[in-house]
């Protein structure tokens, strides 16, 4: 495998408490002892019918089983099978316990201590021979869970409706729902010291690229934290390049994108816990792509591309250039729009720069306002402050009325990108640009950009070029990548993604 | 890492961006609150041999300030400065001024000075467009009767306009009379004419209305005479700048017959002598004119012997018009028409070989051709025949 | 294709915008101040040497051989690296002269009241990073800069064409004939800088294709006739020369419906691309030859000769005549003597030794 950025991490020393366990013996006292002060860990000795003493212990943690299921096709399989009492050991009770004496559908024959451990945190009821050292875990987890429901940020007008949940199988399901094919491929892994979160990658055979996928799966296992929590205790590990304030992995929390995206040659990651998937590797057009851009007509998808493209370039150059053009280069403005903003100055108190800057801090604040209040105070506090203060700042002549049409367009515009986390960094850029430009007018302007660009083509994402593919210098892949073409003529998938298979299409 | 702390460096030099009062690119700042945009220019000649400059400025409706400053200098620098001193607490800003006037004086002193001045200045651009005052001055158009709704722009901007689209005097721009200066040494500028009104029309102010009247000739930059207003068709129709003007002609009956230019041409063609000496030019123009407005028996407008006629009459006008700025352009031994270039073109080593004073002893003859159209509205034939309705 | 590495279409379009950088600066000042209105058939004619420069550059480079192999190859591992230690102390210095002019440019036109001073230490500040990282990310971001440089060049044109006088263009004389000549090669001395790119060969994953280059050197050729006529067209020969910058000058009267006028800051700032481009790729170039030859680092190396740049840009002199002394001369000639002597020295050398 080459081509991918050295991705070094520093080894942190290992989880002495699983060296410790993994050293064990299982039995149900050295479970007690691990799980000790455990309010929520539960044992029991189990007899199976005709027996006089107790052979196995059940174990599992209250909560994160099913109950009724754990009794019906647990315990009193266990207890009441009489074919169970005529064995004559207790391995040989493990084995016939293994081939279905016992109902779940799910069974492990576990002889790790470490592993046992995981299965309970898991939520497995595990059945203890203390005598063998051996344990059987059984997959009755309590399907509590929050119900599918509609996306909240990616509507769809034509799309499925559907989310994904917590749970993680709940959304492999999802996916597979989509994907009814043998090719999809999933790896699941543990990640987190102490969450134990269980994390699935998932991808389809031959049209992702098997050095990604190599390369995504030695990244996870690298990944030595406490706990995967938050998105950013996933994203930010697992990126190229964490100090960049723009996204470098694709999540949704739509199935039908997310196996879209599968199709194109991307990688999945799902994590328990979170109702997001996420996709590598990422390109700065694919955070300017919706799912429901393939709904539509191609014309209509292209345009509406357009516009999103000329959105993410309005809002981080307009209040910069009208920063450039207002206090250095009046010459580019209209003679009677300069006129219009000559007389729209004429009391304002403060200079060109300090205005434009204090508006952008206050939309920035009204923006953040508004999501840290509930919904309804929350819409209401936007309505104030954007109509109310904004109205009353223009006619106190605390402010000009174009600097607040120039900072509410940029804002408007900052809006249309699917992207949050691409919003965010506009953001921070906007604000940068400025300053750039009041210091250094059209000049300073100029460099903003050429360093943006610069930051943007020195990004890779698993080895692909976070430009790519308006930077290959291929004209047709770049338009496409900006615009939908018709899907009759997307024969191909894109080379620099996709594996060995090619042709999604006749 | 090394990366990320050479952008600190870069970052942290935007703190020199400030530095000092001279060299900083701050010192470039303008306040767009202060600024009084200028629009029009105008320069005449002071006493002691120096300028005057009048300037017009775009009125701002809240407080009415605005208006007109003229102050006399040794320079134009200096001058400039001085509008300056005397602008109140604003700053005269000329990057959207639009019209240059030089007085009749000035002019004929010569422009090198202000046309020098406009192509270095980084505010002033080279597509101002250039007018020159004929029997009057600048100041005089741009101060008007001193009246605060006075506004000389905005009937330069109609009389740019009008000339675009009505024919009449072209109205040309700094770079293209520089061009023409330094291409043929001498060049034309569209001559304004104040007029003094006791009544104000419509979009006119009242008191001093500038009114477009031929051109004024410059050779060498100095102002050595003009082309009258009669005439200056001909000279739109050598440059090609025709528009649609109006002419009446009369017919035998004493009828007359408004026609309006639609197109025109003419070709320059030299005759050279064996030697490879200039016999002289021919000039071929072409004419196509449409009918406006018969004042004469309608029928005779369809006859073709009546149109030939007039077409006749036409040629000869034309004719007549550009023999007569032949004559002017050979009497001032300027050839502000590029008849040089021309032959230059035609043959490079003969035209090279010219004397001095070729211009004044150019021998040429004209003959134009022209047809006239009806108007798009009517048919050509008429409608109904005998009877009434 | 290796990471680290570029295709053949992001070199060529490094090399396109990095060119036009030079271009915009000399043309068509300097080829109407030496043959006036035939200025234009200087281009064409230069159409041929450009091929058979690219032709030559295709002799010398392989895939995977740059032009630093090609000195160790040719002049053996000391000289060789001398060699290149010389050349890469001529790219700072160029590098130093490219900053100057662009501040230069700056002053004279958008800001009168600043110093030089500021662009050149900017500049050279905001360049360090981008040669300090890899070569792709330039390459990168010369194809994201092409469409922009284009599209603001096919706007000049089109008004200019619109409303351009070509009419005196056409008529030649004899003694014509010496100084096109002289105006051709200006425009072959000023494309030749390409040849530097030569060192970042080992760099692109593909062969080094001479018909792909060709067609750019065309296009790059089309652009400069284009520049050589509107500017006739529009203010002809004298006052072509009389300009500094003629083509900003042209943007300068562009007025599209009356809404976008006055233009020129903006072009003139959009030309910070090239010269970021041409700038980044030269201090890259030097870097990586310093690191090469003196087995140091080459981010401090890239250090080294951004200051070293910026040092030159400073002390260049700072009148127009200083500054045009240098483009006009000295810059051209070290060039050329780099460029059609060094290397074709070098060449055969390798190929008298069969090294290469």
């Amino acid at each position: 495998m080459s081509g991918f950025s050295i991705f070094k991490r520093r080894k942190s020393n290992k989880d002495i408490n699983k060296i410790r366990i993994e050293s064990l013996k299982i039995s149900e006292k050295n479970l007690k002892n691990i799980f000790s002060d455990c309010g929520d860990f539960e044992t029991r000795a189990l007899l199976p019918r005709g027996k006089n003493s107790p052979v196995a212990f059940a174990v599992w943690i209250d909560g994160l089983v099913n109950s009724i299921a754990v009794s019906e096709d647990f315990v009193r399989p266990f207890t009441m099978n009489s074919s169970l009492s005529l064995c004559k050991s207790e391995n040989e009770m493990l084995d016939k316990i293994m081939q279905g004496q016992i109902y779940s559908l799910t069974a492990r024959r576990r002889s790790n201590m470490a592993d046992v451990v995981d299965d309970i945190l898991m939520g497995f009821v595990v059945l203890v021979f203390d005598s063998l050292g051996q344990a059987a875990s059984f997959d009755i987890r309590s399907l509590q869970s929050r119900a599918i429901s509609e996306p909240t940020v990616e509507k769809t007008v034509k799309g499925a409706k559907g989310a994904f949940v917590e749970t993680m199988r709940i959304n492999t399901s999802l996916v597979r729902r989509h994907l009814r094919t043998n090719s999809l491929k999933l790896i699941s892994r543990s990640v987190g010291r102490k969450s134990g979160t269980a994390v699935a990658l998932m991808y389809v055979q031959d049209v992702a690229e098997k050095s990604k996928i190599q390369e995504a799966v030695r990244r996870l296992d690298s990944i030595d934290i406490d706990g995967l929590i938050s998105a950013g205790n996933l994203e930010q590990y697992i990126v190229d390049n964490p100090s960049s304030p723009f996204p470098q992995l694709i999540h949704t929390e739509r199935p039908d994108k997310f196996a879209m995206e599968l199709l194109a040659g991307r990688i999945g990651i799902i994590v328990d816990g979170l109702p997001i998937g996420f996709l590598l590797p990422a390109t700065l057009p694919s955070f300017l792509k919706v799912g429901d851009d393939k709904a539509g007509h191609f014309l209509v998808a292209s345009f509406l591309c357009l516009i999103r493209w000329l959105s993410l370039v309005i809002t981080i150059t307009l209040p910069a250039l009208f920063a450039a053009m207002n206090m250095y280069h009046q010459e580019m403005i209209p003679s009677h729009l300069l006129l219009s903003i000559i007389e729209a100055r004429q009391q304002v108190p403060f200079s060109a720069a300090m205005e434009l800057i204090g508006m952008l801090l206050a939309f920035e604040l009204l923006q953040e306002a508004g999501l840290r209040l509930p919904n309804p105070v929350g819409d209401t506090v936007s309505i104030i402050g954007a109509l109310i203060v904004g109205q009353a700042a223009v006619e106190a002549r605390v402010v000009s009325p174009v600097t607040v049409i120039v900072v509410a367009t940029a804002g408007i515009c900052s809006f249309t990108l699917p992207s949050q986390d691409l919003g965010g960094a506009v953001r921070i850029l906007r604000l940068v640009m400025v300053l750039l430009s009041v210091g250094l007018g059209l000049y300073g302007f100029m460099l903003g950009i050429v360093l943006l660009i610069w930051h943007l083509c020195s990004i890779e994402s698993f080895g692909l070029a976070y430009t790519a593919p308006l930077s290959e210098g291929y004209f047709l892949k770049s338009i496409a990548a900006i615009l939908r073409p018709p899907l009759w003529l997307s024969k191909r998938r894109d080379g620099d993604l996709a594996g060995k298979d090619r042709w999604n299409q006749k | 890492m090394k990366k990320y702390l050479s952008l600190l460096i870069a970052a942290s030099c935007l703190l020199l961006s400030g530095c000092g009062g001279g060299g900083s690119i701050y010192s470039n700042y303008r306040a767009t609150e202060h600024l009084l945009l200028v629009q029009a220019l105008g320069a005449d000649t002071a006493e002691d041999d120096g300028v005057t400059l009048s300037v017009s400025c775009q009125k701002l409706s809240s407080d009415n300030s605005g208006g007109i400053i003229s102050r006399s200098a040794e320079s134009i620098t200096r001058a400039l400065s001085s509008l300056q001193d005397f602008s109140a607490d604003r700053q005269l800003y000329y990057s959207h001024a639009e019209y240059v006037l030089l007085g009749e004086d000035y002019a004929a002193a010569g422009t090198d000075n202000i046309f020098d001045y406009i192509a270095r200045d980084n505010q002033l651009r080279l597509g101002i467009y250039l007018f020159v005052v004929k029997g009057g001055s600048a100041k005089e158009l741009i101060c008007g009767p001193g009246e605060d709704s006075y506004e000389v722009s905005k009937t330069l901007s109609s009389i740019l306009r009008d000339t675009r689209t009505q024919g009449g005097s072209h109205v040309f721009t700094a770079r293209e009379t520089l061009r023409s200066l330094s291409d043929h040494g001498a060049a034309l500028v569209c001559a304004l004419r104040p007029y003094t009104t006791e009544d104000s029309v419509f979009l006119l102010e009242a008191g001093v209305n500038p009114v477009a009247e031929g051109y004024g000739i410059l050779k060498g930059g100095e102002l050595v005479g003009f082309v009258p207003s009669e005439i200056s068709q001909a000279a739109n129709l050598i440059m090609g700048n025709m528009g649609s003007a109006g002419i009446t002609l009369s017919d035998s009956e004493g009828g007359r017959l408004s026609l309006e230019y639609e197109k025109g041409k003419a070709d320059i063609k030299p005759r050279w002598a064996a030697d490879g000496s200039l016999e002289g030019i021919v000039i071929k123009a072409k004419l196509q004119a449409n009918l406006a407005e018969p004042d004469t028996d309608i029928k005779h407008v369809t006859d073709s012997a009546f149109l030939s006629q007039m077409e006749d009459a036409l040629s000869r006008d034309m004719e007549k018009k550009i023999s007569s700025l032949l004559s002017l352009s050979r009497e001032l031994d300027a050839d502000f028409l590029g008849i040089k270039a021309q032959l230059r073109r035609s043959n490079g080593e003969n035209a090279a070989a010219l004397p001095d004073s070729w211009l004044k002893n150019l021998e040429f003859s004209v003959e134009c051709e022209t047809k006239i159209s009806y108007t798009r509205e009517l048919g050509d034939q008429m409608s109904a025949e005998g009877g009434g309705e | 294709m290796e990471n680290g590495s570029v295709n053949r279409r992001q070199m060529l379009a490094l090399a396109f915008v990095a060119l036009l950088s030079p271009v915009a600066r000399r043309f068509p000042s300097g080829l109407v101040a030496v043959s006036g209105s035939a200025a234009w058939l200087a281009a064409p004619l230069a159409a041929i040497p450009v091929l058979l420069m690219i032709f030559f550059m295709k002799a010398l480079l392989r895939e995977g051989r740059g032009l630093a192999e090609v000195f160790e190859l040719s002049l053996g591992r000391a000289v060789g690296r001398a060699g290149i230690f010389i050349v890469s102390l001529w790219l700072c210095f160029y590098g130093g002269f490219v900053l100057r002019s662009a501040a230069y440019r700056f002053t004279s036109t958008v800001y009168p009241s600043a110093g030089a001073w500021i662009f050149v230490i900017f500049s050279a500040a905001v360049c360090l990073p981008i040669a300090i990282g890899k070569f792709p990310s330039i390459a990168r971001m010369a194809v994201l800069f092409r469409p922009l440089l284009l599209f603001a060049l096919a706007l000049v044109f089109v008004f200019a064409i619109a409303d351009g006088d070509f009419r005196g263009l056409f008529s030649f004389k004899e003694s014509d004939t010496v100084p096109v000549l002289k105006s051709s090669f200006t425009v072959l001395n000023t494309l030749s800088v390409v040849c530097y790119l030569g060192f970042a060969e080992n760099h692109c994953g593909e062969a080094f294709k001479s018909l792909r280059y060709a067609f750019w050197a065309l296009v790059l050729l089309a652009i400069t006739e284009l520049l050589c006529l509107s500017c006739l067209g529009i203010f002809g020969a004298e006052l072509t020369v009389k300009l500094n910058y003629p083509f900003f000058m042209l943007v300068r009267d562009i007025n599209v419906f009356n809404s976008f006028a006055r233009m020129e800051a903006l072009a003139l700032a959009l030309w910070m691309f090239a010269d970021a481009v041409h700038f980044s790729l030269l201090l890259w170039l030097a870097s990586r030859n310093f690191s090469r030859c003196l087995n140091l680092s080459s981010s401090l190396c890239a250090l080294a000769a951004a200051a070293l740049a910026a040092a030159v840009g400073l002390a260049l002199p700072s009148d127009m005549l200083g500054v045009g002394l240098f483009s006009e001369k000295i810059v051209p000639f070290g060039n050329a003597l780099i460029i059609f002597g060094l290397l074709p020295l070098v060449f055969l050398l390798g190929r008298i030794r069969k090294k290469i």
